[in-house]
């Protein structure tokens, strides 16, 4: 690591400024083990304060999570409109969120309880944090010139479901701050579904594979669509939104949109290709076999792998004969992806592979043995 | 009635103890995957309610747990964030009973404990 | 002015100003790391990486674990692999021709039974000799492989053949990894915009002293003994410091063989691992990182820092040396397979900032070190050396050395702070100021060892029989590890 040197020479340092050098580094070493062992302490203090506020804290959460407004009768039924109702609060905790830290705890508390409960118990949480007041706490961090404080504003507004704050939110979609635009592209669909999705016409940054993961699991038990929509972010010149809308129409079932979907295998990007390829598949499009054989010379090795793949779900009997010819294509990865799609397809599939000349030689009965495995695994 | 709970997040632990305690079941609490197993270790309880993703063994591992022990069936169900469906059908046939998605609803819990242990 | 004082003042400054530039280097390696690190746990916290286990959009993942007689081990370690979250998941284990039982008891535990699996070579290996799955669906994500004894890398590049996957993470079976490992390494490969994410590093830690069950990290203790605890330190140094700030100037070279993820495309283009030299996981990185640029191609090759993979650290002086000196000759034989890149600006950051680093500061400072050690000695016999002077020296290069270590503790604490508070950062203190002493030398002492074996050729693995989280392991060969 280090090497070390020492004779005496007028282009040396001298001694007195390399004594002074090690005096200076000796007490910044003392400096920083002195900070290390204080910031240990602090932390281990507040940590025991704020477990003992969480403790206060969840007793007051589960008293939320099981209250009952006043004169309601059968639990699960909603409180009369207009008629004030409070959670009651003891006065110490009241006392209490004047410290901010204290109203921080509170709100991690309520959001986790938040995230994993739903019904009259969700809904109790959220009026428990408009009640205190913790919605002015988020909207400050919102306001802050850190990413970080605004981005974790952005989560709390949206967990707890504020939709008043949704034109400062829809601003922040576009935001420079990459962090930022995430969440607040995720809370405004969080919070309105597809509608959401609005945003879609005007971002310009890519949206991220992650993005897209995170999108689509908010959208997952999502309904209603609107397919205009969908059509219209097909032409957007955002790959990655175009991308995103394929994934969407494929998780959503629009068989309707299937004919626009077809026209993506034109499109000049390869990964939109594949991505429309595998869209077709999930959406039982039949009649875009031919498409799917039409494009399938011109695409590189993935886009005709997925196609084989494709042609396996969606394909008929009608197929069998092309996927016989890829059976002898040169790339080994072909005929399996061919030979899998074949045991898909069913009795002619599998006909049409025992009467394959070459089926008992190597690799096609290696192959076509792993095909059927798998098939009835 | 004994109902073992595993469930990592402590929010809901004790939600789910108190819903259940209100219900009048007695509850065993496990805070994560090896808790859980441990606890079984002394017996069997009349239910289990578990999470999937949990430190130290996954809900999947005390479904087999169970499973594997010479007990008269023990009902479980998976209390999961995990909703898609091939999860939730590898649940099934890993032998679990019932499989409620997060977020979810004490109140509906309940039922589902009841009708459950009625059968 | 004599010609011997002008080559020894000449020697003298020249030894000066690699000091000076060293510790320069450390200085911005330290800042790098410390922005960097900061700027990730930002945005660490506030993603739920619990999407991604049961999304079916995330990427398919193979795990590849080589294993080589670790029989004694092995049906623990596989189920701890099993149990990680993780969705789109296939483990692979690869029986590496071991002499003991480790196949029959994977195959008695885990019900496998021999299937047909057509295997293309898109990398040329040895032979396997057959591949089971098991008939309980529960281990349904298991493969396992059997194959002629080859190597470690041999080993890994049938695990690539056998993936179905697109990306791969190569482990040490007999590591412990995380249940959330795999959510956080997948993370960088989806974030990516428009640079293809080829490779994505862990962090390694020392699991000695650690408390272990049913092959999973229950609870983090710091070592007891001196060598484990100078080594967790190390790894402080090496991965908190040195891979973030290296990943920061995305300029990594070297991802530990005991935990990273790497894009399957790109491995098999460039021929997958190298079994000509026994740095393989460093000869990879580097070989895509060259492909990728020889082809103009973008890409990023990032790093995680989280605590994800903790090993068994060497704990007797033995098989430590043993263990640095194959690092030191995997060094060379990389840099030196891949000297075109030295100081070439078509490699660009490559080239001209991590090739040089590694060939200065760590190829050659063991020997300049002890080079610098053997003439001020020589020096001092014939009555030459100013002692003073080179006391005062050598005090402020080491009391540099200790603040960089400090910094790499003060980096832990507030970051994953995964120790139980002050005592035993105390400790770790204390470590940090004896190890220059203690540690450092031996450390050099097995690198110049390295050198020597590499001129004379040396081939081979060497062994490194471990102790094991199970105690009766019995001492077998195993692979070489980290």
């Amino acid at each position: 690591m280090f090497s070390f040197y020492l004779f005496a020479s007028p282009v040396m340092p001298g001694r007195s400024w390399l004594v002074t050098a090690m005096m200076s580094i000796l007490g910044m070493l003392m400096l920083l083990v002195g900070f290390i062992l204080a910031y240990l302490l602090i932390r281990r203090r507040t940590a025991r304060i704020q477990a003992r506020w969480r403790n206060i804290h969840r007793e007051l959460v589960q008293r939320a999570i099981f209250w009952e407004p006043p004169g309601a009768e059968p639990a699960g039924t909603e409180p009369l409109p207009g008629e004030p109702t409070h959670i009651p609060v003891p006065a110490g905790i009241t006392r209490s969120l004047r410290r901010r830290l204290f109203r921080q705890v509170m709100i991690t508390e309520l959001i986790s309880g938040k995230k994993a409960l739903s019904g009259t118990a969700a809904a109790n949480l959220v009026l428990l944090y408009t009640q205190l007041g913790l919605g002015r706490d988020s909207l400050h961090k919102l306001a802050s010139k850190k990413w970080h404080l605004q981005a974790q504003g952005i989560q709390e507004l949206a967990t707890m479901e504020q939709r008043g704050c949704v034109t400062r939110l829809y601003r922040l979609t576009n935001a420079h701050n990459e962090v930022v635009r995430r969440e607040a592209q995720t809370a405004i669909v969080q919070l309105y579904g597809f509608e959401g999705l609005r945003f879609l016409e005007v971002i310009d940054t890519p949206l991220s594979e992650w993005q897209q993961i995170q999108l689509l699991r908010l959208l997952q038990h999502a309904t209603g669509i609107p397919h205009a929509n969908a059509v219209h972010w097909l032409d957007s010149p955002n790959p990655t939104v175009r991308i995103f809308t394929l994934k969407l129409i494929a998780e959503q079932h629009l068989q309707e949109i299937a004919p626009r979907v077809l026209e993506c295998l034109r499109d000049g990007n390869e990964s939109i290709r594949l991505q429309a390829i595998r869209c077709l598949r999930e959406l039982d499009a039949t009649d875009s076999c031919p498409t799917l054989i039409g494009a399938y010379p011109a695409e590189a090795l993935a886009g005709q792998m997925a196609i084989l793949d494709a042609l396996g779900h969606v394909g008929t009997a009608a197929e069998v004969e092309f996927l016989r010819t890829e059976l002898s294509a040169p790339d080994h990865r072909i005929k399996l992806e061919a030979a899998r799609a074949l045991v898909r397809l069913g009795d002619q599939g599998l006909t049409c592979l025992e009467h394959f000349p070459l089926a008992d030689r190597s690799p096609w009965n290696e192959i076509f043995s792993q095909a059927k495995t798998e098939w009835m695994v | 009635m004994k109902i073992l709970v595993a469930e990592d997040e402590p929010i809901l632990i004790r939600t789910i103890e108190m819903r259940l305690k209100r219900d009048g079941y007695e509850v065993w609490l496990a805070e994560d995957g090896q808790q859980a197993l441990d606890r079984l270790e002394q017996g069997p309880p009349d239910l289990i309610i578990t999470d999937i993703m949990m430190p130290y063994a996954s809900g999947l591992e005390i479904i087999a747990a169970v499973r594997a022990k010479a007990w008269p069936k023990v009902p479980v169900i998976i209390l999961s964030g995990m909703g898609q469906e091939d999860v939730v059908l590898e649940a099934f046939k890993l032998g679990a009973d019932d499989y409620i998605t997060k977020p979810f609803s004490p109140n509906e819990l309940s039922v589902r404990v009841r009708r459950l242990l009625t059968h | 002015m004599s010609i011997t004082s002008l080559i020894s003042n000449v020697l003298a400054f020249g030894f000066w100003l690699y000091s000076i530039a060293l510790l320069s280097s450390y200085l911005l390696v330290g800042i790098f790391a410390m922005l960097e690190m900061r700027k990730h746990m930002r945005s660490s916290s506030f993603t739920d990486y619990s999407i991604l286990a049961s999304s079916s959009h995330a990427p398919g993942i193979s795990i590849l674990a080589p294993a080589y007689n670790e029989a004694a081990t092995i049906v623990e370690n596989v189920r701890s692999l099993l149990s990680i979250h993780y969705r789109n998941l296939e483990l692979i284990v690869i029986n590496d021709g071991s002499k003991d039982d480790s196949l029959q008891k994977l195959i008695d535990h885990y019900q496998l039974r021999r299937t047909d699996l057509f295997v293309q070579p898109r990398i040329a290996t040895k032979q396997i000799r057959g591949i089971y799955r098991s008939t309980n669906s529960v281990f349904h994500k298991l493969i396992v492989v059997d194959k002629e004894n080859g190597g470690k890398a041999d080993a890994l590049n049938v695990g690539v053949n056998v993936s179905s996957q697109p990306y791969i993470v190569c482990i040490d079976v007999d590591c412990i990894i995380e249940q959330d490992a795999l959510l956080k390494m997948a993370r960088p490969f989806l974030d990516s915009r428009d640079a293809r994410v080829i490779a994505s590093g862990g962090v390694v830690r020392i699991a000695n002293g650690c408390e272990i069950r049913n092959g999973r990290l229950v609870k983090v203790h710091l070592p007891d003994a001196f060598l484990p605890r100078a080594q967790t330190l190390e790894y402080f140094r090496a991965f908190l410091l040195g891979r973030m700030a290296w990943s920061r100037l995305d300029a990594l070279l070297l991802i530990s063989g005991a935990f990273g993820a790497f894009d399957k495309e790109i491995v098999i283009a460039c021929g997958g691992y190298n079994h000509a030299t026994v740095g393989e996981d460093m000869e990879l990185v580097v070989r895509m990182r060259r492909y990728m640029e020889e082809h103009r191609l973008p890409y990023k090759v990032t790093y995680i820092p989280d605590p994800l993979c903790w090993t068994e650290a060497p704990a007797s002086y033995k098989i430590l040396g043993r263990q640095r000196n194959r690092w030191t000759r995997g060094t060379i034989e990389t840099l030196g397979i891949h000297r075109k890149m030295l100081f070439n600006p078509r490699y660009g950051r490559l080239g001209l900032l991590s090739f040089p680093y590694w060939l200065l500061f760590e190829l050659l400072a063991p020997i300049i070190e002890c080079v610098g050690l053997t003439v001020s000695l020589a020096l001092a016999v014939c009555g030459g050396l100013n002692l003073p002077l080179f006391l005062a020296l050598l005090g402020f290069i080491l009391s540099f050395g200790i603040l960089f270590s400090i910094l790499a503790i003060l980096t832990e604490v507030l970051t994953f702070n995964q120790y139980n508070g002050s005592r035993d950062i105390l400790r770790l203190t204390l470590t940090a100021v004896l190890e220059p002493f203690l540690f450092h030398p031996f450390i050099v002492w097995s690198a110049i060892r390295g050198n020597i074996d590499l001129l004379r050729k040396k081939k081979g693995w060497g062994d490194m029989s471990r102790q094991g989280f199970a105690a009766n392991k019995p001492n077998k060969p195993n692979y070489a590890k980290n």
